[in-house]
């Protein structure tokens, strides 16, 4: 049972959290400019990462933010979590 | 006769409760009916809205992360641009003061909401068996709160006094569940119901 | 008779008899005695049949590592299976059953098995039982008899059990020496601690010893200790609690038996408490278990380890035999003969399968009279029932094998000791890797993964004074690292005994082929044999989780604390690997079997899962609606009038509405404010349809995809002012919405300025529905309720009775319709305005049922039963909603190749061709030709009604390109009824322009 620091509320029992999925994928700005290919990419691919993974979750109970995890598949082991809009995402966004 | 900001959500289950009012001992629960909910949306960053708000309710807007101000009204914060006022005034009058030049947005939630609170040498012992935050004296001081679970429910908790004593606010229709949970795991304290008007 | 118990001596009140009974003949033993101390005090040798071959079984252990006696305990409701009589504290009363024996334990029929035990190898059940395939069921009845396992009650359980969450800063597991010294050292530096052991008293090991700690005895060290304890009221003690369960991030659980030493059933107390505990910090020391020896017929009733041989001396004052041959690989075993022979028996001899060197423990057996016989081994045991006698041989370290001569040595009890194996169990859960330590030749706790620590004989120290050490060093560590002031502690003095090392011995191997002598036991639990392991390498089975599933080594409610160590050794040698490559099988949760009873809590009945009612719902209970639970909301299902059935009723009411006025609590409506600046481009990018174009007070009904292109969720939405919105999602999908919507905000949007605040409890939502809708409401309300000022789609405040409402001009039904928000305090009075006010106008509630008629005549879908998250907008018809020349979310999926086949199911309406029959919902499409065998499936119905107002019923399907087949027939076939001939029709049955939602 994970205990993650929501950047608000501060550590809390998994069970407060729902997860949702890799983070930083950006929406296209123009999808309808987009092949099939490329959408279904953004649509369906995602990474399987073994090791550190960057994921977004929502303190669903608490504070109802979405925040950034940085957390190891392997472990469970959690880096570091973060703000939306922090540091982590605009690099991700800029790879 | 109908009360403007009764809230009925746990009438019956009061009712139920009748033979147990009389004999408060260690761990006590009253239901506070006649209250008043309305929740604020705005942004930290604009000195505007927390200049406009603590004009409206005389009272300042915690910023501090799940901690909660008290005045003529309780003012707990729920999220970084959200913030629960309870209170026993009207809410005209209130209401009437809001501008709308501000970026402010309030909805009222008065029939959304039932507070509990729960008082006693045991209260830290029973929320601790279905709420997995932290409680404990060094860990949660008089002033804090925080949004957790209690069972299976969502709950806005909050310690306001060394008896102890916790305000649990939520949402109406959990409030039969917290009410019939609170009776159930009280039972291993001793815990007695009240209605306070 | 307690023919063994003892004079002195033990943890018992001789004065507290206590009557129990086993397989039904009645026992006496005393306070303070396990089910299994008072079992061997009345010399019962026969516990217990194996799984599989049905051989006698004794006692051989003393705690949790029993594998033989385990017993159903009481009957009725409160009965338990699989409880181990190592573990049960004694209480009068108590009823006991072997688990296994059939007819009786003194003669299993099935003993047959063992003869012909050729034929029973590893893998026999895999083998047999394969074919023909549907015997397996007869198969199953009969090996389920016969393997003997316990019964679960059919009575619901009358027992209460508890939950509680707990943070501390440390955890200590165990209460043995390490685990005592360690609670005191952290408890005085004030840290948070908790200490559970799973005995009733505190202690650990030294129970059974007559150790002098600090010029102490151990019982008064231990009382000590315990008296500190309990004066720190920063410490909780927790006795008869078992740490199951090590899981991520130091959570910890821990399963207290409060009452089960009590009685069978204690009303109104609670039987067991689950701690699910947080701890910053976690020592283990759970201590060690010892290991058996391996050699032919090591399974018989009379065979018990050296530890449980002294624990039953020390704690409870019973000697388990008179005439003993102890076989040992090491030094510590050489206490039990020492103790037993003290405690009087009359002969003791020592088999040491080494060579004899000088050591304080030789010295010590010798002087209280111990026999010693080095260099030797027990080849084979005899006696079947009880264990009559042993053969002794040579043993031959050079070839490790035993020479062929035997000698005899009659004996009512062999102790055995293969020396010990750290309990590294809590160790691994946590994810910690455990290493081979070729000096201890055990497996010791590698780099801890998690922020703990193993002490004591848990950590491969057997020198008491070792151990200790190891409390106080780990304790002052982790309250320092804590923040805390460590306290100064001595360390105890304690004997330190010269010990010589053990020899590792896995398994007796005979001149002559192993194969050829009886049945060596590794897995008491599991039957498995030395045999097995090497059939299974034979057979291709080299890792050791694959042998573990062919063998079924490990795989008992013991989890192998017995035998996995000796089935590693011993697979190592079949495979001529050392047991470093070999590793070990992975430790899961449990560590003891728990009961469902304690995992479930206070989460049972109406407890079980919230139900969320109404502002309205005590209308609905009064009239006696049944309730239909969606989404945790209990709904009111159809309001039923006298007698009447529920087609009767539902007809009544879709009659009603339509003809006049049906009134409907629409509360458990997802609703949601949506305000701030950014408002419309936000919901532009979240609908299908033009919100920008909406007028303020204009409604719209609205559709959400995923990204995906498939409908998600609809509802009404309405424009309350510039930048606000109200939105109303499906009850179910109400918090799902939300949350999804917050995350597009949030995660993609942040720079857009929008609030959005769940409306869902605050406002309770009441339909107005039918022909007289507008009459009634407007004699309630100043507002104009005219087509001209309030038409179809639109919304305003108004005020019933001094109660502030928003009026919706909208319709779920296709009549003339209205719903009124108001806030929920005051539901259900207005409620009973409206019903009052509608009175002469025979205004009716109806319930789901109703509501989901009226809707399905017109053709409305219901999200989640028309839809199934395959079901694009197009799909169901709902073309029209879709905005040319804006993007949103799910827009672009629409033109992928897959949204564009022709062959998409659709949604189409269904009546069937006698007009009687009412399709079952879920029922498959098929040609109406096909008679059996594969036949394509052209889709489902989703919704089927009898419509009362048009006297036939109806139904919504999805069918392949079902809107190219409007008069075509199919076949709806389901299991449970017979097939129905069907047309398929538009999804469209009542009022097919749409005027009456209209009417002006």
């Amino acid at each position: 049972m994970l205990l993650i620091k929501c950047p608000w509320c501060g550590e809390r029992d998994e069970t407060e959290f729902s997860y949702g999925g890799e983070a930083a994928i950006k929406r296209p700005l123009k999808p309808k400019d987009l092949n099939d290919k490329d959408w279904a990419d953004y649509l369906f691919m995602r990474k399987n990462t073994r090791g550190l993974f960057l994921e977004q979750w929502n303190h669903s109970v608490g504070c109802r933010q979405w925040f950034l995890v940085e957390r190891n598949t392997v472990t469970y082991e959690i880096i570091s979590t973060k703000r939306m809009n922090s540091d982590a995402l605009n690099s991700e966004d800029s790879q | 006769m109908l009360n403007e900001n009764k809230n009925y959500a746990l009438d019956d289950f009061i009712n139920e409760e009748k033979s147990s009012l009389s004999s408060s001992q260690g761990l006590g629960i009253n239901i506070r009916a006649e209250i008043n909910f309305l929740n604020i949306r705005g942004s930290i960053n604009d000195s505007d809205f927390i200049k406009h708000v603590e004009a409206v309710f005389q009272q300042a807007l915690p910023l501090d992360f799940n901690t909660f101000s008290v005045g003529e009204h309780h003012i707990y914060w729920l999220a970084p641009d959200e913030w629960l006022v309870v209170t026993e005034h009207d809410l005209k009058p209130i209401l009437q003061k809001i501008s709308p030049e501000i970026d402010l947005y309030i909805t009222n939630q008065t029939g959304g909401y039932t507070q509990l609170i729960l008082q006693g040498d045991y209260a830290r012992s029973l929320l601790s068996k279905g709420c997995t935050l932290d409680i404990g004296e060094k860990k949660f001081l008089i002033g804090q709160c925080a949004q957790t679970g209690l069972g299976k429910a969502g709950i806005l908790l909050a310690l306001t006094d060394s008896k102890p004593s916790f305000n649990i606010i939520v949402r109406r229709s959990f409030a039969e569940y917290v009410g019939l949970w609170l009776k159930q795991c009280g039972n291993e304290f001793g815990v007695n119901f009240t209605h306070k008007h | 008779m307690q023919t063994n118990r003892l004079n002195q001596g033990g943890f018992i009140d001789r004065h507290k008899t206590l009557r129990f009974t086993f397989n039904g003949q009645s026992y006496f033993g005393y306070q303070g005695d396990t089910l299994a101390s008072a079992l061997v005090a009345n010399d019962i040798k026969i516990v217990g049949r194996s799984f599989k071959y049905h051989r006698p079984r004794g006692i051989i252990g003393s705690g949790a590592e029993e594998p033989n006696a385990i017993f159903q305990i009481g009957s009725g409701a409160t009965t338990e299976a699989g409880m181990r009589a190592t573990q049960i504290e004694l209480y009068d009363g108590l009823v006991a059953k072997s688990e296994k024996g059939w007819p009786s334990l003194s003669f299993d029929i099935a003993i047959i098995n063992d003869w012909f035990s050729k034929l029973f190898g590893a893998g026999f059940y895999y083998k047999t039982f394969m074919y023909p395939a549907k015997f397996w069921k007869i198969y199953e009845y009969f090996l389920r008899r016969m393997a003997g396992l316990g019964r679960a009650p059919k009575q619901p359980d009358p027992d209460h059990y508890s939950h509680q969450n707990i943070h501390c800063d440390i955890l200590i597991v165990g209460a043995g020496p390490a685990g005592l010294i360690a609670g005191v050292s952290a408890g005085k530096s004030g840290a948070k601690v908790i200490i559970a052991d799973d005995q009733a008293m505190f202690g650990g090991s030294l129970l059974a010893s007559k150790e002098i700690i600090g010029g102490q005895s151990s019982e008064e060290w231990i009382a000590s200790q315990v008296e500190i304890l309990k004066t720190l009221p920063n410490v909780t003690c927790l006795p008869r609690s078992t740490v199951f369960g090590y899981y991520d991030y130091n959570f910890l659980t821990i399963n207290e038996r409060c009452t089960n030493h009590l009685s069978e059933f204690t009303a109104g107390k609670i039987r067991q408490k689950l701690w699910r505990v947080r701890a910053k910090r976690v020592v283990l020391a759970q201590g060690a278990f010892e290991r058996p020896l391996v050699f032919p017929n090591n399974d018989r009733p009379g065979i018990m380890l050296a530890s449980a041989v002294s624990n039953y001396i020390h704690r409870y004052g019973v000697i388990p035999g008179k005439n003993a041959v102890l076989f040992t690989n090491n030094d510590s075993a050489y206490q039990a003969a020492i103790d037993i022979k003290t405690a009087g028996a009359q002969s003791v001899l020592i088999v040491d399968s080494r060579s004899e060197q000088p050591s304080d423990m030789v010295d010590a057996a010798k002087k209280c009279g111990v026999e010693l016989q080095f260099d030797a081994v027990i080849r084979n045991v005899i006696g079947n029932k009880s264990i009559k006698a042993v053969q002794i041989s040579a043993y031959d370290a050079s070839d490790n094998t035993c020479k062929d001569k035997a000698e005899k040595r009659d004996c009512d009890l062999l102790i055995y000791s293969g020396g010990w194996s750290p309990a590294v169990h809590l160790h691994s859960q946590s994810g910690g890797k455990n290493k081979w330590d070729n000096e201890r030749h055990c497996f010791v706790p590698g780099k801890p993964s998690q922020a703990s620590s193993s002490i004591g004989s848990c950590n491969g120290t057997w020198i008491l004074e070792d151990c200790l050490k190891e409390g106080i060093t780990c304790a002052q560590e982790m309250v320092t690292n804590l923040g805390f002031k460590a306290v100064d502690m001595k360390l105890p003095s304690s004997k330190k005994t010269k010990i010589n090392p053990m020899m590792p011995l896995w398994q007796v191997i005979a001149k002559d082929s192993s194969e050829n002598l009886p049945k060596q036991f590794v897995d008491y639990q599991n039957d498995t044999t030395v045999s097995d392991i090497y059939l299974a390498v034979r057979e291709g089975y080299t890792g050791i989780e694959h042998v573990k599933r062919y063998t079924a080594l490990g795989f008992g409610t013991d989890q192998g604390k017995l035998g996995n160590i000796n089935g590693m050794a011993i697979l190592g040698q079949a495979l001529k690997k050392p047991i470093e490559q070999i590793g070990t099988t992975t430790f899961r949760p449990a560590y003891t079997p728990v009961t469902f009873g304690v995992v479930a809590g206070e989460d049972i009945d109406e407890m079980f899962e919230p139900t969320r009612k109404t502002a309205i719902h005590d209308f609905h209970a009064d009239r006696k609606a049944p309730f239909e639970i969606v989404g945790q909301w209990l709904r009111p299902w159809y309001f039923p009038e006298d007698n009447e059935d529920m087609l009767s009723a539902v007809s009544r009411e879709c009659i009603a509405a339509r003809s006049s006025l049906g009134i409907m609590d629409a509360s458990t409506l997802g609703k949601i404010d949506v305000c701030g600046k950014d408002a419309v481009s936000f919901l532009e990018k979240i609908y299908t349809h033009d919100v920008a174009k909406m007028a303020i007070g204009q409604c719209a009904y609205g559709i959400m995809l995923g990204e995906d292109g498939m409908i998600k969720d609809d509802g009404v939405m309405a424009r309350l002012g510039e930048n606000h919105f109200y939105l109303t999602t499906t009850t179910g999908g109400a918090a799902n919405v939300m949350s999804w919507l917050e995350q597009w905000l949030q995660t993609e949007w942040p720079h857009l300025d929008v609030y959005m605040t769940s409306l869902t409890d605050h406002l309770s939502t009441i339909a107005l529905v039918g022909p007289n809708s507008r009459r009634v409401l407007q004699t309630l309300v100043n507002t104009d309720l005219s087509a001209e000022f309030f038409p179809f789609m639109r919304t305003c405040k108004s005020e019933i009775a001094g109660i502030a409402i928003d009026l919706y001009r909208v319709s779920f039904s296709g009549e003339l319709a209205f719903e009124v928000n108001v806030n929920s305090n005051f539901a259900l009075h207005l409620w009973n305005l409206l019903m009052k006010a509608g009175k002469d106008f025979g205004i009716t509630p109806y319930g789901t049922e109703t509501m989901h008629v009226l809707r399905a005549e017109k053709g409305f879908i219901i999200v989640g039963q028309d839809t199934d998250g395959s079901v694009n907008p197009l799909d169901a018809g709902l073309g029209w909603l879709i905005s040319k020349e804006k993007d949103f979310l799910g827009k672009r999926s629409l033109e992928r190749a897959d949204s564009l086949r022709k062959d998409r199911k659709q949604l189409v309406g269904l009546l069937s061709v006698d007009n009687k029959s009412v399709i079952p919902e879920g029922a498959q499409l098929i040609e109406k030709k096909a008679t059996s065998g594969p036949t394509p499936m052209y889709g489902h119905v989703s919704s089927s009604y009898y419509s009362p107002i048009l006297g036939h019923p109806i139904a919504l399907a999805l069918v392949q390109s079902g809107r190219n087949r409007y008069g075509e027939k199919l076949l709806a076939v389901s299991s449970d009824a017979k097939a129905i001939e069907v047309s398929i029709t538009k999804p469209i049955f009542y009022d097919l322009k749409g005027e009456q939602q209209r009417v002006e």
